[in-house]
C-alpha cells in the first residue's frame, strides 16, 4: 500500500475544501439547531441558492463576480425569510419535513428540463469564477512544503474559505455571548418561557434562520468557486444529513464544533477509502471491489451517527445539557 | 397500423432501435438515457392511400428520466393534391383521454404511497417517531424480491410473498432489538429522527454495495403489452397491482376498525398512557405496528418496482411523498395517511396535464407546505398545539 499517498491525501483533506464548505454549512446549522433548536433539515437549499445565484447573475446575466456574490447572499434571505414565515410556528417534527420539502423543491427547480436555459439542467452552471481568481494574489507554482502541496488556484480558495469560516466562528462566539444569543439559547430550552418574558420568540427563531442560511450559503460560494461549477445534486439531502453528522460529531452548541467535527469527518472518510482502496489493489481485501469502498465509507458514516446518537449525543466537545433533542 | 416501421434514433442521428408497430399500432422503445430523441416514420411502409396529418412524419421527443414519452402519428386517409386537410375538432377529448389515463396512473402512485405511508404514520402516532428510514423499508422489499426472484430463480409471486414475510420479520426485529432499545433508554424523539436519518443513510449504502447503483427489473412482467379499457391503457400488472394494493389496504383498514389488536393499536396512536392504563400492552401494539409496517412498506416497494424499476434510491425517491401523503391526511392517522396518499398520487399524476413531469414533485412538496400552513393537523387529524 502506498502510505505516502494516503496520508497526505488525509492530512490535505483536514484542511481541505470540502473540509471548508462542509464546516460552514454545519456553522448555520449549528446556530440552527445548536443554539436554538430549529431542525432545518433544508440547509442543503440555501447552499444551492447562493452558489446558483453566483453562477446564474455571471454566467447568463453577465454580470460581475461581486454582484454574483449580492446577488447569492440576498437570494439565501429571501429563502429564510421564505421558509421561515409558515414553518416557523410548527413543531420541530414538522419543521424537519417541511424544510427537507423546500430543500428538495428548489433542487428539482434546479436540476429540471423546463429551465435548462437558466440553471442549466443537471449538468449545473460552470464558468464564473473567473472574477474570483483573477483577484488570487498568489503566483502561478506549487505550495508547502514536502508532500503537502497545493496550487495557487486551491490555495487562494483555501485562504478565503478559512477566512470565511474564522469571521463565521468570531460572530457566533460574539453573538452567542451577548443578550441575543441568550434568548436563542432560552428558546431552544423552553420556547414557552421564552414567550411568557415578552419575547418574540417568532422574530427570534427568523433571524436566526436567516444568520444561519447565510453563513452556511457561504458553504454553496466555495463550493461553486472551488470546483468552478455547480450541479443540483451536490445539494442534495445528503449534503444537510452529512452536515448535521458533523455538527453532531464535532458537538452542537460549541463554537468550534462544526469546525473540528467537520475536519474530522473528511479526515475519517478520505483515510478510510485510502486504507480500503489500498487493501483491495494489494489483494488484502477480497470481499469487497473498488466500486464498493466508495459506498462502505458511507455506510460507516450512517453507522456512526446512529452509535453517536445513542452513546455520546454530546460529540466530542458537546454539553451534553446543551443538546436539544430530547425536547418535546 | 399494423406494420408500419418507425426508426429511433438520438438527436444526433445515432441509432438507437428499429421497429414494426403491431395489430394495434403501437410500438414501444426502450431507450438508455433521458434526453432528445428523433422518431421516424417510415413512409413507404404505410398502406398507399393513408398519410400522416401535418405532413412530417418525424417527431423529437424529450425523454426524461424513469418516465416513457409517448409519441403519436395521426394519419389520415390521403386528400387530393390542392385540398386543404380537414382539422380535427378531437383535442378536446384527447385532453380528457389522457386525464383519464393520468388519473389511473396517479391512482397507482396513490396506492403504493399509501401502502407506505400507513405503516409510517402508525409508527408515528404510536411512538412519535417520524422515521426516515422509512422509504429503505420500501427498498428493501423489492431488493428482497429481486433477489429471491432473479437470484434463486423464483417466481416473482412466490418470491414477493417471502420478501413481504422476511420484511415483516425484519420490521419486528428492528423493534425489537433497535428502536424498543432506544425508547427503553428514555431517546428523546429528537434524537430517535436523527438516528432514524443514520439508519436510512447505513441501509442506502448497504444497498448500493449489495445490488449495485444501476436499474433493474423483475424476471415477470416487466414488458406486458398494454391493454386498453374506456379511455385507459395500460399492462394487466397494473391493475392487478392495483388490487392487491386495494385488498391489503382494505383488510389492514378492516382489521384496525374490528380486531382487538387493531383497537389497541388505534387507541395507543391515539395517546399511549391512558391505553397503557386501560390494560394495553403497548410494547406488544408497538411490535406488531412494526412487523404489519415493515410487510406492507416492502409490498409498496414491490408494487413500485413493478410500475418502474428497481433502484438502491427507489425508497428514498418517495419517502418526501409518503411523508406528503401522511401529513396531508394528519400525522399519526391512519386513515388520514389513506386518504392523503391517494391524493397525493393522482395529484402528482395528474398535474403533469399541466407541468412538465419531471416538475412533478414540485407540485406535491408545494401542497405539503401549503396544508401545514393553513390545516396543520392534515385533513383528518385532530387539532393540537403543533406549533
Amino acid at each position: 500500500m502506498d502510505w505516502i499517498t494516503i496520508i497526505s491525501t488525509t492530512v490535505k483533506a483536514a484542511i481541505g475544501v470540502e473540509t471548508v464548505w462542509y464546516a460552514l454549512a454545519a456553522i448555520g446549522i449549528n446556530i440552527h439547531f445548536g443554539y436554538t433548536g430549529l431542525l432545518n433539515f433544508g440547509q442543503s437549499a440555501f447552499l444551492a441558492v447562493a452558489g446558483y445565484g453566483l453562477a446564474v447573475t455571471v454566467t447568463v446575466l453577465g454580470l460581475p463576480f461581486w454582484i454574483g456574490i449580492g446577488v447569492g447572499l440576498l437570494a439565501a434571505v429571501l429563502l429564510a425569510v421564505v421558509l421561515g414565515i409558515p414553518t416557523l410556528r410548527l413543531r420541530a417534527d414538522y419543521l424537519a419535513i417541511v424544510t427537507i420539502a423546500a430543500a428538495e423543491i428548489v433542487r428539482l427547480v434546479f436540476r429540471s428540463v423546463a429551465f435548462k436555459d437558466v440553471f442549466g439542467g443537471s449538468d449545473g452552471r460552470r464558468g464564473f469564477s473567473d472574477g474570483f481568481y483573477a483577484l488570487n494574489p498568489f503566483p502561478e507554482g506549487e505550495y508547502g512544503f514536502g508532500w503537502l502541496l497545493f496550487g495557487e488556484r486551491t490555495l487562494w480558495v483555501l485562504v478565503v474559505g478559512w477566512i470565511l469560516v474564522g469571521i463565521s466562528c468570531a460572530i457566533v462566539f460574539l453573538l452567542m455571548k451577548s443578550p441575543w444569543g441568550r434568548v436563542l439559547k432560552a428558546i431552544r430550552e423552553d420556547e414557552d418561557a421564552v414567550r411568557s418574558l415578552g419575547k418574540n420568540v417568532f422574530s427570534y427563531k427568523m433571524q436566526s434562520l436567516i444568520l444561519g442560511g447565510v453563513i452556511g450559503c457561504l458553504g454553496g460560494f466555495i463550493y461553486g468557486l472551488a470546483y468552478a461549477s455547480v450541479q443540483p445534486d451536490i445539494f442534495g439531502t445528503e449534503t444537510t444529513f452529512f452536515a448535521y453528522t458533523i455538527v453532531i460529531l464535532g458537538g452542537a452548541a460549541r463554537v468550534f464544533g462544526p469546525v473540528v467535527g467537520s475536519a474530522i469527518f473528511w479526515v475519517l472518510l478520505v483515510l478510510v477509502n485510502g486504507v480500503l482502496s489500498g487493501a483491495v489493489e494489494s489483494g488484502i481485501i477480497t470481499f469487497m471491489d473498488s466500486t464498493q469502498v466508495g459506498p462502505f465509507r458511507f455506510l460507516l458514516v450512517g453507522l456512526g451517527l446512529i452509535l453517536l446518537l445513542v452513546f455520546r449525543p454530546q460529540g466530542i466537545f458537546g454539553d451534553k445539557r446543551e443538546i436539544a433533542i430530547d425536547a418535546r | 397500423m399494423n406494420g408500419v416501421k418507425i426508426v429511433v434514433t438520438t438527436e444526433s442521428g445515432q441509432p438507437v432501435q428499429e421497429v414494426t408497430s403491431d395489430a394495434k399500432g403501437t410500438w414501444e422503445v426502450p431507450v438508455e438515457k433521458a434526453g432528445k430523441y428523433k422518431v421516424t416514420l417510415d413512409v413507404s411502409t404505410l398502406p398507399p392511400n393513408l398519410q400522416v396529418r401535418g405532413g412530417s412524419n418525424t417527431r423529437t421527443p424529450t425523454v426524461y428520466e424513469g418516465n416513457p414519452a409517448s409519441v403519436l402519428f395521426a394519419l389520415q386517409p390521403k386528400t387530393a393534391a390542392g385540398a386543404e386537410p380537414e382539422q380535427s375538432g378531437g383535442g378536446g377529448s384527447a385532453f380528457w383521454e389522457r386525464a383519464a389515463q393520468l388519473t389511473f396512473e396517479g391512482l397507482n402512485l396513490g396506492l403504493i404511497i399509501a401502502l407506505a405511508a400507513l405503516g409510517l404514520s402508525l409508527i408515528y402516532g404510536t411512538t412519535g417517531l417520524t422515521n426516515f428510514a422509512h422509504g429503505e423499508l420500501v427498498t428493501l422489499g423489492a431488493l428482497l424480491a429481486y433477489a429471491f426472484n432473479t437470484g434463486i430463480g423464483l417466481h416473482l409471486i412466490p418470491a414477493a410473498l417471502i420478501a413481504v414475510i422476511l420484511a415483516g420479520g425484519l420490521g419486528y426485529a428492528q423493534d425489537r432489538f433497535f428502536w424498543g432499545q432506544l425508547r427503553r433508554r428514555g431517546t428523546g424523539i429528537i434524537a430517535a429522527m436523527i438516528v432514524s436519518i443514520g439508519v436510512a443513510i447505513f441501509l442506502r449504502y448497504l444497498f448500493l454495495i449489495l445490488f449495485g447503483g444501476q436499474s433493474e427489473a423483475f424476471a415477470q412482467y416487466n414488458a406486458q403489452p398494454g391493454i386498453q379499457v374506456g379511455p385507459i391503457s395500460a399492462a394487466p400488472k397494473n391493475f392487478v397491482a392495483m388490487g392487491i394494493e386495494l385488498l391489503v389496504l382494505i383488510v389492514v383498514g378492516v382489521a384496525l376498525l374490528r380486531t382487538r389488536t387493531g383497537k389497541a393499536a388505534r387507541a395507543v396512536a391515539d395517546n399511549p398512557a391512558p391505553a397503557a392504563s386501560s390494560g394495553i400492552n403497548v410494547d406488544r401494539v408497538i411490535r406488531i405496528i412494526w412487523t404489519v409496517g415493515g410487510a406492507i412498506a416492502a409490498l409498496a416497494g414491490i408494487m413500485l418496482g413493478l410500475s418502474q424499476n428497481l433502484k438502491f434510491t427507489m425508497g428514498q425517491d418517495i419517502l418526501l411523498l409518503i411523508f406528503a401523503g401522511v401529513t396531508l391526511g394528519g400525522l399519526g392517522t391512519a386513515f388520514g395517511a389513506l386518504v392523503g396518499s391517494i391524493i397525493v398520487g393522482l395529484f402528482i399524476q395528474v398535474s403533469t396535464l399541466w407541468v412538465p413531469p419531471e416538475l412533478k414533485s414540485v407540485g406535491a412538496l408545494a401542497v405539503l407546505i401549503i396544508v401545514l400552513l393553513f390545516r396543520p393537523q392534515g385533513i383528518l387529524g385532530r387539532r393540537e398545539r403543533i406549533g
